[in-house]
């Protein structure tokens, strides 16, 4: 039996010296109530038979397991986004749950087969490069991805197999590794409601979602299993697709250490339109939602398969001592079709041969090997005014990774007419860190870190030295082989005051590094990373369940940008940057039946060091002081959901009525070459009614059909196959989704 | 104070103002001609141009200084093509430069025929078509002492074997001077031609043969392809004498 409080502040933990914990309900029957552990997590607790009507409300219960032994709410940008909030407004697929992770954006440009776009607090991370992202533990991010640095698809997140989020904005956790330099997204897994569940649903556009997940009852919240299949027609023209996603996972084992193992597997296949010139909409020649009538078009397409396998063992000692050891494998097969640019190429390994459509093919095949392991010390206590813990930990991984990028005829059975690419790539990363945890009486609280990382790579270009009009043929082998290595370092440091029990103050600092493309590695130069300067002050006000409000503002610093190329389709260094802004996120529940979230993020982003014209590019597309493009200033989300009986025992069952309805608003990005890409407002809605077993589900997305651009760039293409060449940077945009619908029929059992 | 009702709408403002280094604009473009008042003299034949016609266009405006290749990404472009009266000095607007602030340093354009990567051969616009196909079209009258003939020549200008695909055949060299700041209020490009120089190197006594009839004394003669006189114009057309590029009326 334990004593738990109805409502632990933050204050109170630290008071009892416990560590933020996720708790679950063994057994017992009674009311159900809920408690909050100090890091705002919600449990769920069942009272035991002894509960006493005893006033103030305290009440016996059994309490078992403790999920969550470490904390990363490290500076005031981090967020614990729970269960409730994830599912208060309707999603399209799965991975829109991130979308509640304040001031970040996802957008999908090409259809499932290609990972999201994302957009975080001042970062255009593109498909992953600045946001280390992960999923039950498993990393996400792919190094030197052919088609993006830190290239992450979370096409196989099942929503309904979320738990939450742990998302942290800035790096000042040692334990973020590479990737995290706008922050880090960690994905727990679980489903909290237990037993079999099936949802089919149809909607707009000839789209058939089927999921099929069963958590067995009595076991930990960890424990399910889940399988979803989706197809779809698409809006507009050439934009069939299909996906599966398979989650497994099981927590088992009694007594100081409990196991885990995870399997993820995913795969998809999307054909999409690609990117359309804006001029060529206006003028009529093709559909907002359309497609340019060629083949080189037409074709275009992604497929992505992959599968991760991962177990973890937990350990938790008597004295509070904790840790875990961890071993995954990954294997991801990517093949992309992309024509961004039209007609502008021409072949740099046969003579004479261009204008066969710029279709660019990229294969990515990593297979990966990875371990994490941590341990956190029991607590000292040298003073009576301070007490502390020590961590060790490590992580490591190895990746081998074939890549290639062609350009392939689409009019003649996909005849490759350039290479670009063919290498293959062995990528090492073996991190070590420290980290402190220590409190100064009940009032200050101070973490310091330091993390370092060695990166080795091992790069085998077989096109390299390729220059078929300086030298002759048969004067050397094409290819260059090399090897480098690198080394990371930075500390990680914050401080959390607690002058009132509802006010916490924070103040955090940490620098932390992105791996480089290892292509463009020099054979024995030292890895050059993009290292971020990253900062935090805020705070944050809770009062009680009702409100909690976080402001917080930020500066980052980064070494080395990058933007994206489109006549290579992959990200090219555009020089040194910075990023000022401020983040509010408000978390309410005013009512029992009643949840809502709201986000205000406001980013100043600009260009430090843009590359200089040379002879090769005298035109660059950046200059010092413009505002750093892709970067949308001003985002915000607004998240609403109620839940609740609207007839008591119906027929035997209650029925119930849900309401949801979330807003995103992205503000005007600016672009290369100059403009701006339209702001967009984007309003989701659904309403649900369930009795017993069945709930029914109507959802509406882009409820007001606005017609906006999924991804908008500026660059030059030529998309008039029969008349001169346009050369001047124009505006392409990749459609989002119109006005579409889905009703889902649910039957829990 | 700021009251927090005006703080959203406030940020929203700030969204729009961000610096994205350059703006997307449009230049008016007028191409003109040059009046010959007096007869040309080359090598003691006196030249007098009736009729002298341009086909122009596609043009482009270049951030390098050296246009061509380094091209790719070009600050201003004009994709359609125009026929010049190369002796009518008034200004026509022939349609807008469209593209982005930002310094332009070079230029290339092609002459109504233009290379493109999704054709074998270049292909034939519009007012080069009405030119019969051809860059360029010359007549006049040549005149030495006692020798006289009428002349006409049509020269198309075009990417060849020994030129590159897909880029302008006219293009500034680096030892040109030309720069120019583009803003968003720009009045207009003028481009004047004068076809006077072209003729300079044209030797016309390997053209003329004596009439064959009293009652011709003034034979056509038609310059043909691989004879001096074409390989001249064709030369001077291509790198001769440059148009007159003004970023205010002339007049």
């Amino acid at each position: 039996m334990a004593t738990v409080c109805a409502l632990c502040t933050p204050r109170a933990a630290w008071a009892g010296d416990d560590e933020p914990e996720i708790v679950d309900v063994e057994t017992g029957d009674g009311t159900i109530i809920d408690v909050e552990a100090s890091d705002g997590t919600i449990i769920d607790v069942e009272a035991g038979e002894d509960a006493s009507d005893a006033d103030p409300p305290v009440v016996d219960v059994n309490v078992r397991g403790a999920a969550r032994p470490r904390d990363t709410n490290r500076g005031a940008s981090s967020f614990d986004i729970g269960r409730d909030v994830l599912e208060a407004a309707p999603n399209q697929e799965g991975a829109e749950v991130l979308e509640r992770a304040p001031g970040l954006f996802i957008a999908r440009g090409a259809g499932v087969g290609v990972g999201h776009r994302y957009m975080l607090r001042g970062f255009d991370a593109d498909h992953g490069q600045d946001l280390d992202l992960r999923i039950g533990g498993l990393p996400i991010n792919l190094p030197s991805h052919i088609h993006g640095q830190g290239y992450a698809d979370v096409g196989m997140i099942i929503g309904e197999a979320v738990d939450g989020l742990r998302v942290t904005e800035g790096v000042y956790d040692p334990q973020q590794g590479d990737f995290a330099i706008a922050g880090s997204i960690d994905v727990d897994l679980g489903v909290r409601d237990r037993g079999w569940r099936l949802k089919s649903g149809y909607g707009a556009f000839d789209t058939f979602r089927q999921l099929a997940l069963w958590a067995p009852e009595g076991e930990a919240r960890e424990t399910f299993g889940a399988v979803q299949y989706q197809r779809t027609s698409g809006y507009g023209d050439n934009r069939d697709a299909q996906s599966a996603s398979a989650l497994a996972q099981v927590r088992f084992g009694e007594g100081a250490w409990t196991y885990r193992a995870l399997g993820i597997f995913h795969g998809a296949r999307g054909q999409f339109p690609g990117v359309l010139r804006r001029e060529d909409i206006r003028r009529g020649e093709v559909d907002f939602y359309g497609v340019y009538p060629f083949p080189t078009a037409e074709k275009q397409s992604a497929l992505n398969a992959r599968v991760m396998l991962g177990g973890f063992a937990d350990y938790r000692g008597e004295g509070g001592d904790n840790g875990q050891l961890g071993l995954y494998l990954g294997y991801d097969t990517f093949r992309i079709q992309q024509n961004f640019t039209g007609f502008v190429e021409e072949s740099q390994v046969l003579d004479g041969v261009a204008g066969r459509g710029d279709l660019i093919e990229q294969q990515n095949r990593t297979l990966t090997f990875g371990l994490t392991g941590r341990y956190r010390s029991k607590k000292y206590e040298p003073f009576e005014w301070a007490k502390g813990t020590v961590e060790l930990g490590t992580s490591a991984r190895l990746d081998d990774i074939e890549q290639a990028q062609n350009l392939i005829d689409a009019a003649v059975r996909s005849q490759t007419w350039d290479q670009r690419v063919d290498a293959g790539i062995k990528a090492m990363d073996v991190g070590l860190w420290g980290d402190l945890d220590w409190l100064f009486s009940h009032y200050v609280r101070a973490r310091l870190g330091m993390r370092g990382d060695l990166l080795v790579y091992d790069v085998n270009d077989r096109l390299g030295n390729f220059a078929p009009e300086i030298r002759p043929d048969d004067a050397f082998i094409v290819g260059f082989r090399r090897s480098a290595v690198g080394f990371a370092f930075g500390p990680r440091a914050s401080i959390e005051a607690l002058p009132v029990s509802w006010l916490s103050l924070k103040a955090a600092y940490g620098e932390g590094y992105r791996s480089p493309q290892a292509r463009t590695l020099e054979d024995g130069e030292s890895a050059p990373f993009t290292k971020v300067r990253s900062g935090d002050v805020g705070a944050t006000f809770q009062w009680q369940r009702q409100l909690k409000l976080t402001v917080a503002g930020f500066y980052t610093h980064l070494s080395d940008d990058v933007a994206f190329e489109a006549r290579e389709g992959r990200l090219e260094r555009v020089g040194a940057s910075r990023r000022i802004g401020v983040t509010a996120y408000a978390e309410s529940r005013p009512l029992s039946w009643l949840v809502a979230a709201f986000t205000l993020t406001y980013v100043d982003a600009v260009l430090l060091e843009p590359p200089p014209p040379t002879a090769e590019d005298p035109a660059p597309a950046f200059e010092e002081g413009q505002n750093l493009p892709f970067v949308p200033p001003v985002m915000a989300r607004i998240d609403v959901g109620a839940k609740r009986a609207i007839v008591d025992d119906l027929g035997g069952h209650d029925l119930t009525g849900r309401l949801g309805s979330g807003f995103n608003f992205i503000g005007p990005r600016p672009l290369p070459f100059g403009g701006n890409a339209r702001p967009v407002g984007l309003l989701d809605a659904n309403a649900a009614i369930g009795w017993g077993p069945f709930t029914v589900d109507l959802s509406l997305f882009n409820l007001l059909d606005v017609e906006y651009a999924a991804v908008e760039l500026n660059y030059p293409s030529d998309w008039n196959p029969t008349g001169p060449r346009s050369r001047v940077p124009a505006r392409h945009i990749a459609a989002g989704p119109p006005l579409s619908w889905m009703t889902t029929l649910e039957v829990a059992i | 104070m700021i009251r927090p009702t005006y703080l959203l709408p406030l940020l929203l403002l700030a969204a729009g103002c961000t610096d994205t280094g350059v703006d997307a604009t449009e230049v008016p473009l007028f191409v003109h001609g040059t009046a010959i008042e007096e007869p040309i003299t080359v090598d003691g034949w006196q030249v007098e141009l009736t009729d002298a016609r341009l086909a122009f266009g596609p043009l482009y405006l270049c951030k390098g200084t050296q246009a061509g290749e380094l091209c790719d990404t070009a600050l201003l472009e004009w994709l359609d093509a125009t026929e010049v009266d190369l002796l009518d000095e008034r200004p026509r607007w022939v349609g807008s430069l469209r593209g982005a602030t930002g310094t332009a340093r070079s230029w290339m354009y092609d002459l109504g025929i233009t290379s493109i990567y999704t054709e074998s051969d270049p292909i034939t616009l519009p007012a080069a078509e009405s030119l019969g196909g051809n860059s360029v079209r010359l007549e006049g009258i040549a005149t030495d002492g006692d020798r006289s003939m009428r002349f006409r020549a049509a020269i198309p200008v075009q990417q060849g074997a020994e030129t590159e695909a897909g880029i302008p055949v006219v293009r500034k060299s680096p030892s040109e001077a030309f720069e120019h700041q583009v803003d968003v209020d720009e009045e207009g490009l003028w481009i004047a031609f004068d076809a006077a120089p072209w003729l300079s190197q044209v030797d016309f006594g390997s053209m003329y043969a004596p009439p064959v009839s009293q009652t011709n004394s003034r034979p056509v003669v038609i310059i043909e392809p691989d004879t001096q006189p074409y390989r001249a114009l064709r030369n001077a057309v291509l790198s001769g004498e440059r148009p007159a590029f003004r970023w205010s009326s002339p007049r």
